[in-house]
């Protein structure tokens, strides 16, 4: 049986690729800022300039990635708490099948509670699922973090190099540094939840 | 949960529940209503989701699953509907009648098996396997979309919350004296029926109802002369009192 905070789990996750989504927007508007300036810098900035494409395309697929993991989380929030509904009937049922074992028509609820346990039984694959799809999501866009962590270390150096437009340069490329580390802390407070989700799906079922 | 045979005519059973010795303190008791007629079965005002299972229960004493196939709900509030998405799994062939102003709001409470017929404005009548009860308007009494039900077979009105009193959950069945009464009803009704207008439109309509059992949603049933005592008292009471 799913825990009841599976939903409030799947919600956070949600909420983390949210924050991650509003962090690679950000990311994406540096990266602009950073082809424009390498552009003015022009041959002093050609080794740097030469990396802002990377980070915009990376910048523009977090946004997606991260979006859609974060749809896919509240779609598995919502699959949990119909399930936390579904178990509820069945409770219910299994309930008032022991307490009013004698009454006239108690036989008649045997029906609606095999329907709800196969209900269950197909909520509970649906679950199981999507949190494995989550999970191999989640996955492919922390490498794509890991390449970000490259580019921001080039990057860094790029700058160094850059004659006066060095300190411009400098500051852009810690911005993506950071940008790309906030990014990974999501990630992996994401994954931490998802790994708790997880837990609670093979302790229960 | 009590069950109490309240009337019966060729056509059709009523049943009360409520009292619900079990019932957590502050939830406000409420009394629910099953008629038969034949093979099918109406709960009205089947109550909050607290109380769903020591319904089933007592509902099961009586019919089958089967058999229980309409719901009514007078209007939106959650004692009288909130466990409504525990009715759709037990009862997913069911129909539900109820106001259609609050189909979107009362589709809250969890709705993907049961059919949900929306009342219009001026009433109209369930059918129960040829059996016909009515659903008569009982607007802004006290919600803005409102109604009661009306058996002229047995001659029950079901009431909703006209009529209803506080009180102990060990209150008998019945009003036996009706000016003792008076109390445990009036904040009630000045407080929660907000309209003398709709109030004076109801009780003309139902003194042209044949009665011999009104039956409210909360407290005791009236019956014989205390109806017209009733109606008589709510004629000249004043409501809708919290805007002064």
């Amino acid at each position: 049986m799913a825990k009841t905070e599976t939903y409030v789990l799947a919600a956070k996750i949600a909420a983390h690729l949210h924050y991650a989504t509003k962090v690679a927007e950000q990311l994406s508007l540096t990266a602009k800022n950073a082809h424009a300036v390498s552009a003015r810098a022009g041959q002093q900035a050609s080794g740097f300039r030469a990396i802002t494409s990377f980070i915009e395309d990376l910048a523009s697929t977090t946004i997606t990635q991260a979006s859609l993991i974060s749809n896919n989380a509240v779609n598995i929030s919502m699959l949990a708490t119909n399930r936390e509904r579904t178990n509820r009937a069945l409770q219910h049922f299994l309930k008032v099948r022991r307490s009013a074992h004698d009454a006239a028509h108690i036989q008649s609820i045997d029906g609606p509670t095999a329907i709800t346990q196969k209900q269950l039984r197909q909520l509970d694959e649906a679950f199981r699922d999507q949190l494995w799809q989550l999970e191999l999501q989640l996955e492919e866009t922390q490498q794509q973090i890991r390449a970000a962590a490259i580019i921001s270390s080039t990057s860094k150096v790029e700058a160094s190099q850059a004659g006066s437009f060095k300190p411009q340069l400098e500051v852009i490329a810690t911005n993506i540094a950071n940008a790309a580390d906030q990014i990974k802390q999501h990630l992996q407070s994401a994954q931490q939840l998802l790994v708790e989700a997880t837990d609670d799906l093979h302790h229960h079922y | 949960m009590k069950v109490h045979k309240l009337a019966s005519s060729a056509k059709t059973q009523w049943l009360m529940f409520g009292r619900d010795p079990n019932k957590p303190d502050k939830i406000i008791d409420t009394n629910q209503y099953l008629l038969r007629a034949g093979q099918r079965a109406l709960l009205m005002d089947p109550g909050g989701i607290e109380l769903f299972a020591p319904m089933l229960a007592a509902v099961l004493r009586e019919v089958s699953l089967e058999e229980l196939t309409d719901l009514f709900a007078s209007h939106q509030d959650p004692d009288i509907i909130s466990s409504l998405g525990l009715w759709d799994q037990a009862l997913p062939e069911a129909t539900l009648h109820s106001p259609w102003l609050w189909e979107g709001f009362i589709r809250h409470f969890g709705m993907n098996n049961i059919t949900y017929n929306p009342i219009a404005d001026t009433g109209g009548v369930i059918n129960l396997g040829g059996v016909e009860i009515e659903m008569v308007p009982a607007h802004y009494l006290h919600s803005s979309g409102n109604f009661h039900i009306y058996d002229p077979h047995a001659k029950v009105l079901m009431s909703g919350d006209v009529g209803a009193a506080l009180e102990d959950i060990n209150a008998p069945m019945e009003v036996d004296n009706f000016d003792q009464h008076i109390p445990k009803m009036r904040k009630f009704h000045q407080r929660w029926m907000p309209s003398n207008r709709a109030k004076l439109d109801w009780i003309n309509r139902v003194r042209q109802m044949d009665i011999d059992i009104m039956a409210p949603q909360h407290g005791r049933i009236f019956t014989g002369d205390n109806i017209q005592r009733f109606l008589d008292w709510f004629e000249g009471l004043e409501v809708g009192v919290a805007v002064s």
